[in-house]
């Protein structure tokens, strides 16, 4: 029993450092091949582990050739657009300028049903508001609407709002993040001075503080008392 | 880069590790089977004294390889083996002829079918 249990455990963690150096489109959509990968993954990792007869080589050494692979394959479509088609399809317009293409979506296997259901997963419950919708090869349908019924932005309305820039966390569960500030460039001092006009003694009184770019800051002690203050001219 | 490296190494620990494995079964298998030798050649000049001791010899390495065996094959084919050695000595100590070259020959069939696992061929891939 105690052999299964470290058995799990170990692969458990040789999986997850793989999985990490896999890259993040893992825990997001996959292509194919990624999708491949991971069930495949899934299924080689778990052998060993209720098998007490089994040794966890037969789990380790699939996994790691498995990332092998997919570092080859990701490769491969990095370089060569030709194999990248071969490997991972082509995007297909399924939608084009409002008319939906009937033998595009035949050749896929991809009937109304299906498209319907994705664009409503858009939100867009009339079809006739699409002007081009995209199959990707990830299965995922991009969908672009018709130019008088997408959203408003400020360039249509001839508006420059400011440029606040990214939004940086300054203070998580109480710990100052001290990258995070020089990334911003403003100095930690700033923060300290705005934490005291907003009677907060400590940084580890406050549960989280954000700043964008301009030095506007956002944040919350664990009370639940939201501030906004400037570190601007701290 | 790191995670460069990372892979690198990885994958010359997987082939390294693969061809060390093909040359450590190879040599270990064709030692297992030297070893078993002069229990046969005991046992068909009904020498049990020589058999018993060569048996125990066969004993005593195949323990010490199934350590090593234990991570790189299943234990079931393992055991098998393990039960064929300790038959072998079992009926070398009873002075049973015919067991004991029955095991003998299984002992010697179960080596030779752990490097044929091992080895590259159309039949463990296909």
């Amino acid at each position: 029993m105690f052999n299964v249990i470290i058995k799990t455990v170990l692969i458990y963690f040789f999986t997850m450092f793989v999985m990490r150096l896999m890259g993040k489109r893992q825990a997001g959509e996959l292509q194919p091949f990624e999708l491949v990968i991971a069930v495949m993954m899934a299924e080689v990792a778990t052998t060993p582990m209720d098998s007490p007869g089994v040794p966890i080589t037969y789990g380790i050494i699939p996994v790691a050739v498995l990332l092998l692979m997919h570092n080859a394959i990701s490769y491969i479509s990095l370089k060569s657009e030709k194999l990248r088609g071969v490997i991972s399809g082509r995007p297909s317009i399924v939608i084009h300028k409002g008319i939906i293409k009937n033998e595009e979506l035949k050749s896929l296997s991809y009937n109304l049903g299906d498209l319907l259901e994705q664009l409503r997963a858009k939100d867009v419950i009339n079809i006739s508001d699409v002007h081009y919708a995209v199959l990707e090869t990830n299965g995922e349908l991009s969908v672009m609407l018709k130019p008088e019924l997408r959203p408003l932005n400020p360039k249509d309305l001839g508006i420059s709002p400011p440029n606040t820039g990214f939004s940086y966390d300054v203070i998580i569960d109480g710990k100052l993040k001290p990258k995070n500030m020089e990334m911003l460039g403003f100095s930690e001092q700033s923060l300290f001075s705005l934490l005291k006009r907003c009677n907060i003694s400590r940084v580890r009184d406050v549960f989280f503080a954000t700043s964008d770019e301009t030095g506007n800051v956002t944040l919350q002690d664990y009370k639940g008392n939201q501030i906004t203050g400037s570190i601007a001219n701290g | 880069m790191a995670k460069k490296i990372t892979i690198a190494v990885l994958a010359l620990l997987l082939v390294g590790g693969a061809l060390w494995q093909n040359i450590y079964i190879n040599d270990s298998t064709e030692k297992m089977q030297a070893l078993l030798e002069p229990v046969a050649a005991a046992l068909s000049e009904k020498n049990w004294n020589d058999a018993l001791a060569s048996a125990k010899i066969l004993n005593l390495e195949w323990d010490k390889e199934k350590r090593i065996y234990g991570a790189l094959f299943d234990h079931e084919e393992l055991d098998l083996i393990s039960a064929a050695a300790l038959r072998l000595n079992s009926f070398c100590e009873i002075r049973n002829l015919e067991g004991a070259l029955s095991e003998a020959a299984s002992f010697a069939y179960y080596i030779k079918h752990l490097k044929e696992i091992d080895s590259i061929r159309w039949e463990n891939i296909f």
